[in-house]
């Protein structure tokens, strides 16, 4: 009876370890990809600043004074949460900013398919002749946001529920 | 760097935000002002801004001559807006040079132009820029350009002549 306990919570303890090793598998995995998607994404706006900027005006959602600056801002910005999400610097913060970016990305595009403004969508490419903003569209960005949900839940639900506190899920791959 | 990657507290994860906002402002900030051509900081994003061209002169049309053009026979409209739409409905005897697909459309879509002739380029309505983007390509082609102000959505509410792909008059 004391052997079947023994064996019981160590298979438990085992059952539990193996869940957070994919977990911290597909953390890991999740914030490669995303920041590579982000570095990616930022490598053309900032070779191209000014055609960017026509861009973020034709989504018609910024004033124009603001227009040029987060033209001028945002590449950066998206290359280095793509670096910190690589190297795992700044983490919670750059989790929390890549969710936001990610949620505001999805609902303008959304809105634009809705109210039916006919714009590229500006996401990787600033050439004129990229393809409109679709569903296809939406349905990607909904797919890195997805990954970045991930990341969050892993960093602040999931640390936050585990039974050992002092040693970051992060850490156990 | 280590502290703070480890730090689960608010005030680390809003000094890692603004850390990460405080070095996109200043390196984007700075990294254009080393640019031969810097981007201005902030900049004239209007529709008469937009379509002036280098030399001063504009390139918008009022509605109401590109009415009287158009009953005078003496321009040809082009439509920027993607197939789809400009089958459903389109100004009477305008060309489709969609601005998504402009550099494999334009060579179908050249011999039908008369390079002498007035081109009048439109889209949606005032919320879209994609005839503006057609009229600068047109204009770098040698063509004689305007664009016509509140697109497709103004040329509708003054009851102007439309067809559809299948020919049919609706407005005439």
């Amino acid at each position: 009876m004391h052997d079947f306990r023994i064996n019981t919570m160590v298979d438990n303890t085992r059952t539990q370890i193996t869940a957070k090793s994919i977990q911290a598998f597909f953390y890991h995995v999740a914030r490669w990809i995303l920041g590579m998607v982000f570095i990616y994404a930022s490598y053309d706006k900032i070779i191209h600043p000014g055609a960017f900027a026509v861009m973020v005006h034709n989504y018609q959602l910024l004033p124009g004074e603001l227009v040029n600056l987060t033209a001028l801002v945002l590449p950066w910005l998206e290359l280095m949460m793509g670096i910190c999400l690589i190297t795992g610097w700044l983490m919670p913060g750059t989790i929390i900013v890549s969710n936001l970016l990610l949620f505001t990305f999805t609902l303008v595009l959304f809105y634009n398919i809705h109210r039916g403004l006919d714009i590229s969508c500006g996401c990787f490419s600033t050439s004129p002749g990229e393809t409109p903003v679709n569903m296809f569209t939406i349905a990607r960005d909904g797919g890195f946001l997805l990954l970045s949900f991930y990341l969050f839940w892993f960093e602040f639900v999931s640390h936050e529920s585990s039974t050992d506190k002092t040693e970051s899920p992060r850490m156990r791959i | 760097m280590e502290n703070l990657n480890k730090a689960k507290n608010k005030n680390a994860i809003c000094l890692q935000i603004c850390i990460l906002f405080s070095v996109a402002l200043m390196v984007g900030i700075s990294t254009n002002t080393l640019r031969s051509a810097p981007l201005a900081l902030v900049q004239d994003w209007s529709i008469d801004a937009q379509l002036t061209t280098e030399d001063g002169h504009t390139l918008a049309l009022g509605l109401d001559q590109a009415i009287v053009f158009y009953e005078n026979n003496s321009a040809l409209f082009i439509d920027a807006r993607d197939v789809l739409k400009f089958h459903e409905g389109h100004i009477k005897g305008a060309l489709n040079l969609p601005w998504h697909n402009v550099q494999e459309q334009f060579m179908a879509v050249a011999p039908l132009i008369d390079s002498d002739a007035l081109l009048i380029t439109y889209c949606d309505g005032n919320t879209c820029t994609l005839s503006h983007d057609l009229a600068f390509f047109l204009k770098e082609m040698g063509f004689n350009v305007k664009v016509m102000s509140g697109g497709w959505e103004a040329w509708l509410n003054a009851k102007m002549p439309v067809e559809s792909t299948k020919g049919s008059d609706e407005n005439a």
